[in-house]
């Protein structure tokens, strides 16, 4: 387990965080959104001891990560964005930095290495940044370490070794490890990242996961915003990609409309008639599900509706519907420019 | 519980030895590429002039002065992977504590590379006394061949006894806190605020002098000279004074010196952040 408390955390006289809290418990994939410079590498960096806090307290499975004792350190591991290799061959690395962790597994680093197409004669330093990155993943997912912190792990990948990796890691998830995925790029692991945590203007805006979101909310394609529970909506090519306050089948339900196939159009007609046959998964598999960076963009431009809309109270609709002015939020604007 | 600890001790030693082990896989090819430049340069000195530059006669000193400018180079780029962009937070993590990893690279700078040096350097400095002489004993020249028997080899105990390997020890760690604090041009800066040091301690005993033996003429005075009598302008210090003050410079440059330089170089590790990448 990764506990923060009261964290505050700052370069100079301006502090990243301030006052912050945080849970992570083992058997989760968790994935850290921010956009730049919210401090997504400095949260995983203090997770890992790279970095001190100011005040507060960080725990990584019982143990101080500023204190950098060396069982701490064993169990976790941090994959930079840019990882440092040394100038040696992979057997090499193995013999000379995976003997400083007592659970390191050489049978799967092998089976990783081989996967992930790494060739094992040539000196880690002439890799490209992709197969530098593919190494120190598989280093990290082998090392047996208990919490591993990856930033920006699917950055420079090609994509054969994104939909890998996303295997990989799916394949890592572990009853007692937690793994904490930072990115920008939000599609490459939307998948198995749940629950994401969501960091803005030095704090946690929202921890969701998976479930909640699709219980309580759908993104679908609109031809107009007029009438519904809108949390967040861009303007795009054909309409409005928009993030609403309620699942597919019950906001159709509950306003008497037709469905998203309906709307936008964008499902298949298997999909959209499946829809009309009042199948929620045929709903929520087309364009019901909630898009993660709709709902990562729907959390830093308006915040305080997303949280209206997962709070759960009875007139959350209510008093959204009809309400979203795009205007309003910087990001839409953006986007419908 | 007992056995718990001594496990953690074992535990925490073999992490060390493996620390020392990995220090020495980095550096050694640069030691080994040293090590032939001079090997080198001998050997070419013996076939043009028919004589080992470092082993002719006055110049066998140049042996320890090789050795400690290598262990100044080593120690002083003891923690340059650590103030390192993205090698650093690389180094910070390996698990293993920083006083594991101080310890390891005080072992280093301060005993295994010194001893390897002065082993290295009485090998090679035999080996090519022994190339001399059977260059001499072959030579038709009579004077060569009488001269043959007094070619001599460096020896560790020639550079000044445990006093200089004592003191190079001392280097080291001075150099090894420069390491730790300063991430661009830690041998200038070490190197001046050595300078520096031994010039305020300088300057607080000459005023601790000044008030004690109310001299107004420090100019002679030769606190650091080798002539064992300290002087006031006319007046000579006792001989207790004179031991006082040079068990005072000997605490000063044996005991303080070094015990700061260990702990401030600790400190400077164990503090390390990696701040110096993006955030």
């Amino acid at each position: 387990m990764i506990t923060f408390h009261a964290v505050t955390f700052g370069y100079g006289q301006k502090p990243l965080f301030k006052d912050l809290d945080l849970d992570l418990e083992p058997g989760c994939i968790y994935g850290l959104l921010g956009l730049n410079g919210a401090g997504k590498t400095s949260f995983l960096k203090l997770a890992a001891g790279a970095l001190r806090p100011q005040s507060g307290d960080i725990s990584v499975f019982g143990s101080d990560p500023s204190k950098r004792s060396a069982s701490g350190l064993a169990d976790l591991c941090f994959v930079p964005d840019d990882p440092w290799l040394p100038a040696v061959k992979p057997a090499d690395w193995v013999k000379r930095y995976a003997c400083f962790r007592p659970a390191f597994d050489s049978a799967r680093f092998d089976r990783l290495i081989d996967e992930l197409v790494l060739d094992r004669d040539k000196i880690l330093t002439k890799y490209s940044f992709g197969q530098r990155k593919k190494f120190a993943l598989a280093a990290a997912i082998a090392s047996g370490a208990h919490a591993l912190l990856l930033d920006e792990p699917t950055n420079g990948l090609d994509i054969p070794s994104k939909g890998q990796l996303r295997r990989i890691l799916a394949e890592s998830a572990d009853p007692g490890r937690v793994v904490l995925v930072s990115t920008h790029q939000v599609r490459d692991l939307e998948n198995i990242l749940d629950p994401v945590i969501i960091v803005h203007g030095g704090r946690v805006l929202f921890k969701l996961g998976a479930d909640e979101l699709s219980d309580k909310l759908s993104a679908r394609h609109l031809s107009s915003l007029e009438g519904e529970p809108v949390i967040y909506a861009e303007r795009d090519a054909i309409g409005w990609s928009g993030l609403l306050a309620a699942p597919a089948s019950n906001a159709a339900q509950s306003e008497g409309k037709g469905t998203a196939a309906q709307e936008g159009g964008l499902v298949s007609p298997d999909a959209a008639s499946q829809a009309e046959d009042g199948d929620a998964a045929a709903r929520t598999g087309g364009t019901g599900a909630p898009d993660l960076e709709l709902v990562f963009d729907a959390a830093i431009a308006a915040p305080e509706r997303l949280e209206l809309a997962l709070s759960g109270e009875p007139d959350a609709l209510a008093r959204l519907t009809g309400s979203y002015k795009p205007e309003e939020h910087e990001i839409a604007k953006e986007a419908a420019e | 519980m007992k056995n718990g600890t001594l496990n953690t001790i074992a535990a925490s030693l073999k992490r060390i030895g493996l620390l020392i082990r990995n220090r020495f896989y980095d550096e050694g090819p640069g030691l080994g590429i040293g090590l032939a430049v001079i090997a080198g340069i001998n050997l070419l000195s013996l076939l043009l002039a028919g004589q080992a530059w470092f082993n002719s006669q006055g110049s066998l000193g140049i042996w320890s002065v090789i050795i400690t400018v290598g262990v100044i180079v080593i120690s002083i780029s003891a923690f340059k992977g650590m103030h390192d962009g993205k090698a650093g937070v690389d180094w910070m993590l390996l698990p293993a504590s920083p006083l594991e990893k101080y310890i390891a690279a005080a072992v280093d700078c301060c005993i295994v590379y010194p001893l390897l040096a002065a082993g290295s350097a009485t090998l090679l400095s035999w080996l090519l006394s022994l190339i001399q002489k059977a260059i001499m004993l072959h030579s038709s020249n009579p004077l060569m061949q009488a001269y043959a028997s007094q070619i001599q080899f460096w020896t560790p105990m020639m550079a000044g006894g445990f006093k200089f390997w004592g003191e190079l020890a001392i280097t080291a760690a001075v150099a090894m806190a420069g390491s730790a604090t300063f991430r661009k041009n830690p041998f200038i800066k070490t190197a001046g605020i050595a300078i520096l040091y031994s010039l305020v301690a300088g300057a607080i005993m000459m005023i601790l002098i000044l008030i004690f033996f109310r001299s107004g003429n420090i100019s002679s005075s030769g606190i650091l000279g080798d002539l064992g009598v300290i002087q006031f302008g006319d007046r000579e210090l006792s001989s207790r004074a004179n031991r006082a003050i040079r068990i005072l410079v000997d605490i000063a440059q044996y005991g303080l010196l070094p015990l700061f330089a260990v702990f401030y170089g600790y400190f400077k590790v164990y503090e390390k952040e990696a701040r110096d990448e993006v955030q």
